[in-house]
């Protein structure tokens, strides 16, 4: 039997939809002792399989474990793993399509429906998550700033830290996250017709801090790659409050330097 | 072929390390812990920057490396991950590991990651399929590697090798080097019904260059490799043996799961480095 042949066999009979007939293929490449079973033999393999990514998923999303419980947490990280598959050899971005996998599963499942805000925290973690590990960004020193501003004007295109993420979302999943965090049990939470805002970033450790919708805004400009003249013309507001901001974002790390617009691409 | 020297320029190792995990790094980072050196499991410091780079590159100043690989599916039948491979080279020049090591086994297959150590059947087939893919990664690590046996659970009714056989014509063909994991030997033996003495008996000590110990967990009908126990009675006796045949190579202690204090890991370094120096003597008296 040819090597590509007896994977695709073993690996079939991981599979939760496993057919009977494919199953019984495995068991019978498999060798077998008289009190351990080409059948239990598979499902060693299983269960190491599933135990092994949900670990990463109970890292990555210590409170969605929280709130849901150790079961149903593990079914869900059971289901999600078995329908979605690591799409890649290590597990460092194991979980990425997680929050968009429950949004559809509470939609499906009226077991769920309670926990609407579920979808938003994941994305909170997973936020968190990749904030913790991305490139180190170069330091730009404050005193810069005037000396720059001077020299290139609002022709500068700011650029913003590695480890920066944009968070929004209609619920205070950041309350209910940091509740969570200090172990303090918190009710369920109703909706109310606030937004909320937030910076996901790194400094020493990764940090989370609610900002006002412009300043957000002003960060999603910047994303876009957009001079501060450009910034200016089109959204006059946002871009106001954004310069306003300009020192404590640098000092926060959220901006990491500029590049000037006419020398397209020169880091200054 | 790669040669190691070329690209390898980290000192001689020698004694027991421990497997540096999470964990434990602020505790080496402040304490400097008397440990000859640390292996690490390459996959999970592969991220661009943060701070636990920062402090692998602070211990690095301090105690030598050796890479523990999981994702390079070497049996598997997809593509090499080469981005993956790159990665891998790419933390090599930062942390210039004395040695580079992944397994006998496959975890991939038609896209689908099941980063699990899933087993080959020993024909002469998956030898030449798995040695090709060895010198492939050999040249472009520029190194030679060091393959682990595996812990298994299952094994082929098509198999027409013994895995000691098959490990030591892959370190041959290939020109690699073998990471042996005593305790690995054990738990297939008991869920295989071979016998370890005869693996160990039979194994070419010549092409090993790294020892693994660990402990693994009884499920009453077979042992699982969970890396969560300490090192069995029956293991130590089986490192003895081991150590018999080759005193000099350098061991590991690995902990994954239920991971206790770094003094724990110590202490079974420490035992191992006791039944070194023991067989040594005893080797010697019998020589005298
Ligand atoms: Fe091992």
């Amino acid at each position: 039997m040819n090597l590509k042949i007896s994977q695709q066999i073993l690996c079939r009979a991981f599979e939760p939809d496993v057919s009977l007939r494919e199953f019984e293929l495995a068991e019978e490449i498999i060798h077998m002792t008289q009190h351990f079973t080409p059948a239990d033999r598979i499902k060693v393999y299983q269960h190491s399989i599933s135990g092994m990514h949900y670990r990463v998923m109970e890292m990555v999303f210590p409170v969605c474990l929280q709130i849901l419980g150790d079961a149903c947490f593990a079914n869900l990280a059971n289901d999600y793993l078995w329908s979605t598959h690591s799409r890649k050899c290590t597990l460092d971005q194991y979980g990425d399509h997680f929050p968009d996998w429950l949004d559809e599963q509470i939609d499906k499942h009226d077991t769920l429906k309670d926990f609407f805000y579920l979808p938003d925290l994941a994305r909170l973690e997973w936020g968190w998550h990749q904030s913790l590990f991305t490139q180190d960004d170069a330091v730009f020193k404050l005193e810069d700033l005037t000396d720059l501003t001077n020299q290139h004007g609002t022709s500068l295109v700011p650029q913003l830290s590695h480890s920066l993420f944009l968070f929004n979302s209609p619920y205070p999943v950041y309350d209910i996250w940091l509740s969570h965090k200090n172990a303090e049990p918190k009710e369920t939470y109703q909706p109310d017709l606030q937004h909320h805002y937030h910076i996901i970033y790194r400094m020493d450790t990764v940090e989370i801090k609610a900002v006002s919708d412009m300043v957000y805004r002003f960060i999603e400009l910047c994303q876009t790659g957009l001079s501060l003249a450009d910034m200016e013309q089109q959204y006059e507001k946002e871009t106001f409050v954004g310069l306003y901001e300009l020192p404590s974002m640098i000092q926060s790390g959220w901006v990491t330097g500029f590049i000037a617009d006419h020398k397209k691409g020169q880091q200054v | 072929m790669a040669d190691s020297t070329l690209s390898n320029m980290a000192g001689p190792i020698s004694g027991t390390g421990v497997g540096l995990r999470h964990c434990h790094i602020q505790d080496v980072l402040f304490n400097n812990p008397d440990i000859p050196w640390f292996e690490i499991l390459t996959d999970n410091h592969l991220e661009p920057g943060g701070p636990v780079k920062h402090a692998l590159q602070t211990i690095r100043q301090d105690y030598v490396f050796s890479f523990h690989c999981v994702g390079m599916s070497l049996g598997g039948v997809d593509p090499l991950e080469i981005n993956y491979l790159k990665q891998i080279k790419q933390l090599g020049e930062e942390l210039d590991p004395i040695f580079v090591s992944d397994h006998l086994s496959f975890s991939t297959l038609n896209g689908q990651h099941y980063n699990e150590l899933l087993p080959l059947p020993y024909t002469e087939d998956s030898l030449k399929h798995i040695c090709d893919r060895i010198l492939q990664v050999q040249d472009i690590l520029n190194r030679q590697i060091l393959i682990e046996n595996p812990s298994s659970y299952l094994s082929y009714q098509h198999s027409t090798l013994d895995e000691w056989d098959f490990m030591n014509e892959l370190a041959k063909q290939a020109d690699c080097h073998v990471l042996l994991d005593v305790n690995n030997i054990y738990v297939s033996a008991c869920n295989h019904g071979f016998d370890s003495n005869k693996y160990l008996s039979n194994i070419d000590f010549s092409r090993v260059k790294e020892i693994h110990l660990g402990g693994y967990e009884d499920r009453g009908h077979y042992l699982l490799d969970a890396h969560n126990h300490p090192i069995s009675d029956e293991v130590w006796e089986l490192f003895k043996t081991t150590i018999g045949q080759a005193p000099e190579i350098p061991c590991l202690i690995e902990w994954d799961n239920d991971i206790p204090a770094l003094e724990v890991l110590q202490q079974q370094a420490s035992i191992a480095e006791d039944i070194r120096q023991n067989t040594m003597q005893e080797a010697l008296l019998e020589s005298a």
